[in-house]
């Protein structure tokens, strides 16, 4: 790859301080995004994840590492640079548009240093951008979630950053105009080629938006890969049964070699009345044309599976499977709780 | 670029608070050095003769008054949350009056109104067909009783409004609960009301309690020694400072009592906020019953606002017709002005830089440092002003001689800068009402969520421009009622003003002492109007804020942020 990195983040480790010293909430996490691609973190709420966004943005120091942006170290040890000086935009969770100042005022905040009609052609470029130059003389409580969102992201793009940061930007609005919005915002992101870190606990969020997806937990990163690779080689046991359906069996329920765990997911069991794999539907939903199903092995294990079409299932009814043909992720057994 | 460039803005800002929090901690350590200066020949005098009576007093003072302001405040706000009958939306307000009446006026004026040659005992004395004061007389007002009655219908108004906020915020859902569990409605107030409202009834009264102790107007015309009193007595009277002091220490200590009731009411507020409020169902009345719940709950307004208001309006009027405006009390209103007016700036600029630092430090999430800066910054309030100003003495002599020092190295003639100085005043009054400025900004910035900051921060902006350019503009509202209620505070100071003031430099309020203390009514009346009607621009405010406003402004820091 030729692209240069724009965000570095190399082994860098945040946390607050908290009688008696720092309580660490993310250890030696490194990343790196390069110019025009999206990353997300992904993680459920606690993990870290939007402590990371802050520690780019300047509002957490590092403790240990460092981040590096176009090629300048903005955070290491004792430099840090301040909010105001890093070339990094972000997007609120709550918008955070300024309630006094209309919509074109909030778009113009950040470039008071330009000269007023240099100033005035980019509020107006960026709000044609998101299709608001309409609504310029609004202030922010007579707009809706969706458009506040446009508008503090035109207001974040405005001054040109390096990088785009975005705190769970969809957690405002409902969840039919989430995916809508989620496609919109990778369109405009991308045409108009900007860097951009996101971070948002809901899977289905980073798969529609990100090029790359980094999975936390408990203040690691565990896996930075694409979609696909996140969900065909879990480098993780934790990641394997984060992302997408499916559940960490025994090998020997399967009746397979080893006493590790195995990735089953859905698509790996293939109905057959006569195949080996027996199990106890617990709960079923229909989704159309199929269903899916909650079922356990005899040895109590649960498992998912899709339910064919063209049957009847009941719960308490015994399914049989086979395995579909390929090689299976396998984890090493977690240490007996 | 070191972590100083990324705090650089912000040290600024933390070192006005920390310096803010110094002034206003001065005056209460210097206070305890002072104290401590051992106070000559007159002192084993005062500890036989005045000390033990004047403690008495106050004490039984504190009593009165709480007893009464905890009835006179609970049973109207029972009255108008209640019931509903005609007037009632006009008796709620009506019921702030009071509040419009600074205790030493409400002396002045019914000391004139009960005279035994003044208009109430006269007009008994014709109805009655008696030709002599000396063959009848109304029990005299000047007594300990009358102090407490007066100073009860004034201050009654602090216990109305934090009940009331708490009869309509909370009781809806617990009075229908205990309706629902049997409760005939006649004993709700006493079996449920009354236990919720306790709290409320300890802020209220706790600050009613920390205006009695303020006050030196009232007890003293009335001829009550109480503690105040006698601080005021020995330092000008004896020129005893270090016996003031000693006084002074004293009476801080029934702040600090104070302050632990009113700390002790707030402390399960916390829980009750989040409660989605519902006003519980007023019962109708009609008829008679209606005219009966009208008349008792104008009953305070009348002996608290409405008879003493009208009273020196009557006079005002006497005195302006026969003598017109006097000289001194156009000038003593426009220092009252000038001083008040300087105060207010300083306070609402003080108040702003000691929030913001606690803002920025918040983020920073080192908040041990303003928090403090923040609390020291809001205890002048409840320091009496006779206190704050025996406190202030030494530490303005400490500045004078320093300056004097200066002043002779550069070969001028050393001289008496603060000490007796309209700049003094000023900074007295800074010291007490900060809490205000301080209450309101805190308020209003809590407002304001955190993301503004960090977005115009990512935006480029320092703190500074941050304040100016986001947090101001929001703030605005909070900060012009804050300067409402700093200047109008300012402008009714009594006690620390006749302590602190330039000689012949008059205030109303020392103008109307002056005339008081002469016996001479003169153009006290018209200063006592004037006060008033200024006082009541707050009470207007109140009024149409409701339910929302908190006992006087003072800071309320969450001690689990903090």
């Amino acid at each position: 790859m030729t692209t240069p990195a724009v965000l570095e983040l190399e082994h860098i480790s945040l946390g607050y301080p908290v009688a008696g010293g720092l309580q660490m909430v993310v250890q030696d996490l490194s990343l790196c995004l390069k110019r025009g691609q999206i990353g997300c973190l992904l993680g459920a709420s606690g993990c870290g994840k939007t402590t990371v966004l802050r520690a780019v943005a300047g509002f957490e120091p590092t403790r240990a590492g460092r981040i590096v942006l176009a090629g300048e170290v903005i955070a290491e040890g004792d430099l840090q640079w301040p909010p105001e000086q890093r070339r990094v935009g972000m997007v609120f969770q709550d918008y955070a548009l300024f309630p006094h100042l209309d919509v074109a005022a909030n778009v113009g905040f950040g470039l008071r240093r330009m000269p007023r009609a240099a100033r005035d052609a980019q509020v107006r470029a960026m709000l044609e951008r998101v299709g608001l130059w309409a609504y310029a003389a609004r202030y922010p409580h007579e707009l809706s979630g969706g458009q506040q969102q446009r508008v503090a992201l035109a207001r974040a793009l405005a001054p040109e950053p390096e990088v785009l940061l975005l705190d769970e930007p969809f957690s405002n609005l409902d969840i039919h105009t989430r995916a809508r919005l989620a496609a919109e915002l990778r369109d405009l992101l991308k045409a108009s080629g900007t860097t951009a870190l996101l971070v948002t606990h809901d899977q289905a969020e980073a798969f529609a938006m990100a090029d790359m997806i980094g999975v936390m937990h408990g203040g690691s990163l565990l896996q930075w890969a694409n979609a696909q690779d996140l969900y065909r080689a879990p480098a993780h046991r934790f990641v394997a049964g984060f992302i997408g359906r499916g559940a960490l069996v025994p090998a020997a329920a399967l009746g397979l070699e080893g006493d590790d765990d195995v990735l089953l997911r859905p698509e790996h069991l293939l109905p057959d009345a006569e195949g080996p794999i027996r199990a106890r539907l617990l709960e079923a939903a229909f989704l159309g044309p199929g269903g899916v199903g909650e079922l356990a092995l005899p040895g109590g294990e649960r498992i998912q599976a899709d339910l064919p079409p063209d049957s009847v299932w009941q719960v308490g009814q015994m399914l049989g499977f086979r395995l579909a043909p390929g090689a299976r992720l396998r984890f090493p057994r977690e240490p007996q709780r | 670029m070191t972590r100083t460039a990324l705090r650089g803005g912000d040290r600024g800002w933390a070192l006005g608070a920390g310096l803010i929090a110094v002034l206003v901690a001065l005056p209460l350590l210097a206070l305890l050095w002072t104290a401590m200066q051992g106070s000559q020949g007159l002192w084993s005098h005062m500890m036989a003769h005045v000390l033990p009576r004047a403690s008495l007093n106050t004490v039984v003072l504190l009593l009165g008054v709480g007893v009464l302001v905890a009835a006179l405040g609970t049973g109207s706000a029972w009255l108008v949350t209640a019931y509903d009958f005609r007037g009632r939306g006009m008796l709620s307000w009506a019921l702030l009056l009071p509040l419009a009446m600074p205790t030493y006026i409400i002396a002045y004026a019914y000391l004139d109104l009960l005279h035994p040659l003044g208009p109430v005992q006269s007009l008994i004395r014709a109805l009655l067909g008696i030709d002599s004061p000396r063959d009848f007389r109304l029990p005299d007002i000047r007594s300990l009783a009358g102090c407490i009655l007066l100073l009860g219908v004034v201050l009654y108004p602090y216990v109305y409004l934090t009940t009331r906020a708490m009869f309509l915020t909370q009781a809806g859902g617990l009075l229908d609960a205990a309706r629902s569990l049997g409760v005939p409605r006649r004993a709700l107030l006493r079996r449920v009301a009354l236990p919720l409202a306790r709290p409320a009834i300890a802020i209220g009264v706790a600050l009613a309690l920390l205006e009695t102790l303020n006050d030196i107007g009232a007890s003293e015309f009335l001829g009550v020694q109480t503690l105040t009193v006698s601080i005021y007595t020995t330092w000008v009277s004896r020129s005893d400072l270090p016996g003031a002091a000693q006084i002074a220490l004293g009476m801080l200590a029934i702040v600090v009592l104070l302050i632990a009731l009113e700390r002790y009411g707030r402390r399960r507020q916390r829980y009750a906020a989040g409660q989605r409020p519902r006003p519980m169902q007023p019962q109708m009345l009609r008829g008679g019953a209606a005219w009966f719940a009208l008349g008792l709950g104008l009953v305070p307004v009348l002996f608290g606002f409405l008879l003493p208001a009208l009273y020196l309006g009557w006079a005002s009027v006497e005195r302006l017709q026969q003598h017109g405006l006097s000289r001194q009390l156009l000038d003593s209103a426009w220092n009252t002005v000038t001083v008040a007016a300087a105060a207010t700036v300083v306070t609402l600029v003080a108040g702003v830089v000691v929030t913001w630092a606690w803002r920025l430090a918040q983020a920073r999430r080192r908040t041990r440092m303003a928090g403090v800066c923040l609390r020291v910054a809001g205890l002048g309030y409840a320091v009496p002003g006779t206190v704050l100003a025996i406190g202030l003495l030494a530490p303005l002599a400490w500045f004078d001689i320093g300056a004097g020092e200066i002043l002779k190295w550069f070969g001028a003639q050393p001289r008496m800068l603060l000490m007796g100085s309209a700049t003094a005043l000023v900074l007295a009054y800074v010291l007490r009402f900060l809490a205000i400025s301080v209450g309101s900004a805190d308020a209003g910035l809590t407002r304001v969520s955190p993301s503004l900051d960090q977005a115009a921060r990512s935006l480029g902006e320092s703190s500074g421009g941050v304040l100016r350019r986001v947090h101001l503009p929001l703030l605005r509202p909070a900060l012009a009622a804050a300067a409402l209620l700093v200047f109008v505070d300012a402008m009714k100071e009594l006690s620390a003003t006749l302590m602190l003031r330039p000689v012949n430099f008059e205030t109303l309020a020392t103008w109307l002492y002056a005339d008081a203390a002469r016996g001479a009514y003169e153009d006290g009346a018209v200063a006592a109007l004037l006060i008033v009607l200024v006082g009541l621009l707050p009470v207007v405010l109140l009024a149409r804020s409701g339910t929302q406003w908190q006992a006087p402004a003072r800071p309320i820091i969450d001690e689990e942020t903090a």
